[in-house]
């Protein structure tokens, strides 16, 4: 069997809104590599696993629920071999999954209030009752390895809400999804809501995507103010890719200043930035 | 683009409430037996739109300092903080201030779903940051005053927040002379996001249809409400959307004045962030 780890790179990257501290950051990513195993032709599949969740502002845990929803996405992708063949049961594995454990995250959370002796207070209460929001952003990216060596990659990705995935080549961004331009962004994205128990409706909202990689392509998974970034037409989709590179591999403290910059420069909107960087290594 | 600025804590927004507490708010607010007094329907006003605005900005364990909040009172030899309890006596007070620190919560009864087709009578609590006051003169062009050396400081320390909103909740008879030159001056002030907004929640013994952000004077029953309406601000272009989103209809002279109904759901205009929508 091949090494997955070997054949792709993957980092994560976050940047609190300016202003909050990394704590009270409401976006989540997870990655997270899959087991190989055989496909029916005997080819060995190899998968990374990743996800991208934004908390909405306006509601209550919004960064737990958005923690929640990457860690489920991650496991019911592992769990669902070609888990987009059958959205349906995608979508009910998800979210059954999430229920029971955010219930459970909800009574230790009010007891570990009572314990502490900050009680739930009445302006929280609302919020509580109407339940934690987020986008929620998942991908898996595989390579599907012959007998002679020979590696096939591609991607298969899931989103509701506007995180979005980006397809890069040479620095070039070759697809966006599931928001194609920076029209598309705006303060009432699609949400899955942590009192929403109508799978139908969310299997009917979620949008699926895939397409095929070329060794030293690049997968991006990036919450909203990234997202607009890299689609905004005022840098080049060209340098945008070749710019983000260049931050990842050298680490988080130069992609936060440089994500500051951008925002004192009016270039991103002031909000938490996630940022899921796969490559494709050149050599397999 | 106008009215754009972020509003967070480090970039906070003002709102300003002056409340009308003459003696002419002893009066009811329309006809019939179940006419509320408007005293009483301004002070629920103010403490359901305080509540609403802590709501909106709460978060684990605390409510986010997105806004700073004055409750001015106005009537009989007097204007001034309306706040009771802890915060008696002070102007603009941080949201999270507000929250911690209602004069007292009510336990009040409300009738909501009961997931099989029915009502079901709930208890919610109610925070009280101020009580009815009927009082004496309508001093509203000292009341609007007051607000301008509100504003004026706070255009000066946040030049390119958010523009402060001024609220003002009367039955619209002043006795201090017109407020129009006042609420002129007052409206005059900008930062470099726009210029001070001025909203009115007229409440009138007049009767007629309430009115909801109306785009003209046509329909309002009286002086005082036309007067108070020409005072009132357009509304911005992203309040007009949320205003339509909300039922009402609106054009471009659309104005923040609301006669005889709702004001609460202007807390609804305010950004701070992405919303909480359940998926549709």
């Amino acid at each position: 069997m091949e090494d997955v780890s070997a054949l792709s790179e993957c980092q994560l990257l976050r940047v609190p809104k300016a202003g909050n501290t990394l704590k009270e950051c409401e976006d989540a990513g997870r990655s997270w590599v899959g087991d190989a195993r055989s496909d029916d032709q005997g080819r060995t599949v190899l998968p990374l696993y990743a996800a991208v969740s934004d908390g909405a502002s306006e509601s209550l845990l919004a960064g737990a629920w958005a923690e929640r929803l990457v860690a489920d996405a991650v496991e019911s992708m592992s769990l669902g071999r070609d888990w987009w063949d059958d959205v349906d049961t995608f979508v009910v594995d998800l979210m059954e999954r999430s229920a029971p454990r955010w219930e459970a995250y909800l009574e230790w959370y009010r007891a570990e209030r009572d314990a502490r002796g900050r009680p739930i207070a009445w302006y929280e209460q609302p919020g509580l009752e109407k339940g934690a929001f987020a986008t929620v952003l998942g991908a898996e990216v595989r390579a599907t390895v012959s007998g002679d060596g020979r590696a096939d990659w591609s991607w298969h990705a899931f989103a509701l809400g506007d995180s979005c995935l980006f397809h890069l080549r040479d620095g070039v961004v070759r697809r966006a999804f599931p928001v194609e331009e920076v029209d598309g962004f705006g303060i009432t994205p699609q949400l899955l809501g942590s009192r929403n128990h109508d799978t139908a409706l969310v299997a009917e909202r979620l949008r699926l995507a895939h397409g095929t990689l070329a060794p030293g392509d690049e997968v991006l998974l990036a919450s909203d103010a990234l997202a607009a970034w890299l689609l905004s037409p005022h840098h080049g989709h060209r340098a945008s890719g070749t710019v983000l590179a260049t931050l990842a591999e050298v680490g988080d403290e130069p992609f936060a200043e440089w994500v500051e910059d951008q925002r004192a420069r009016g270039l991103m909107r002031n909000d938490d930035v996630t940022l899921i960087r796969i490559r494709v290594r050149t050599e397999a | 683009m106008p009215y754009t600025a972020e509003i967070s804590r480090t970039n906070p927004g003002c709102f300003i409430f002056l409340v009308d507490q003459s003696a002419s708010m002893s009066d009811p607010m329309g006809a019939g037996e179940v006419a509320q007094q408007r005293a009483e329907v301004v002070s629920d006003a103010i403490n359901r739109l305080l509540t609403e605005l802590s709501v909106k900005c709460a978060k684990e364990e605390g409510v986010r300092d997105y806004f700073h909040v004055a409750v001015i009172g106005y009537g009989h030899n007097h204007v001034g903080s309306a706040f009771q309890g802890a915060l008696a006596g002070r102007d603009l007070v941080p949201l999270s201030e507000v929250a911690n620190n209602p004069a007292r919560v009510e336990s009040r009864t409300k009738k909501v779903p009961d997931g099989a087709g029915g009502l079901v009578e709930t208890s919610v609590q109610f925070p009280v940051w101020m009580d009815p006051v009927t009082n004496g003169g309508t001093p509203m062009t000292r009341a609007l005053g007051y607000a301008d050396s509100l504003v004026a400081n706070w255009v000066e320390a946040h030049p390119s927040g958010f523009p402060p909103i001024v609220l003002n909740l009367t039955d619209g008879e002043s006795t201090d002379g017109d407020p129009t030159s006042a609420a002129i001056a007052l409206a005059s002030y900008a930062t470099a996001d726009g210029a001070v907004l001025l909203f009115n929640l007229h409440v009138s013994g007049s009767g007629g249809t309430p009115v909801t952000f109306p785009d003209s004077e046509e329909g309002l029953p009286d002086t005082y409400a036309r007067l108070l309406f020409l005072m009132s601000s357009v509304l911005p272009s992203h309040m007009r959307s949320y205003a339509a989103s909300q039922g009402h209809r609106v054009s471009e002279t659309t104005r923040g004045f609301v006669y005889n109904a709702d004001i609460t759901s202007i807390v609804e205009f305010l950004d701070i962030g992405t919303r909480a929508t359940e998926l549709r």
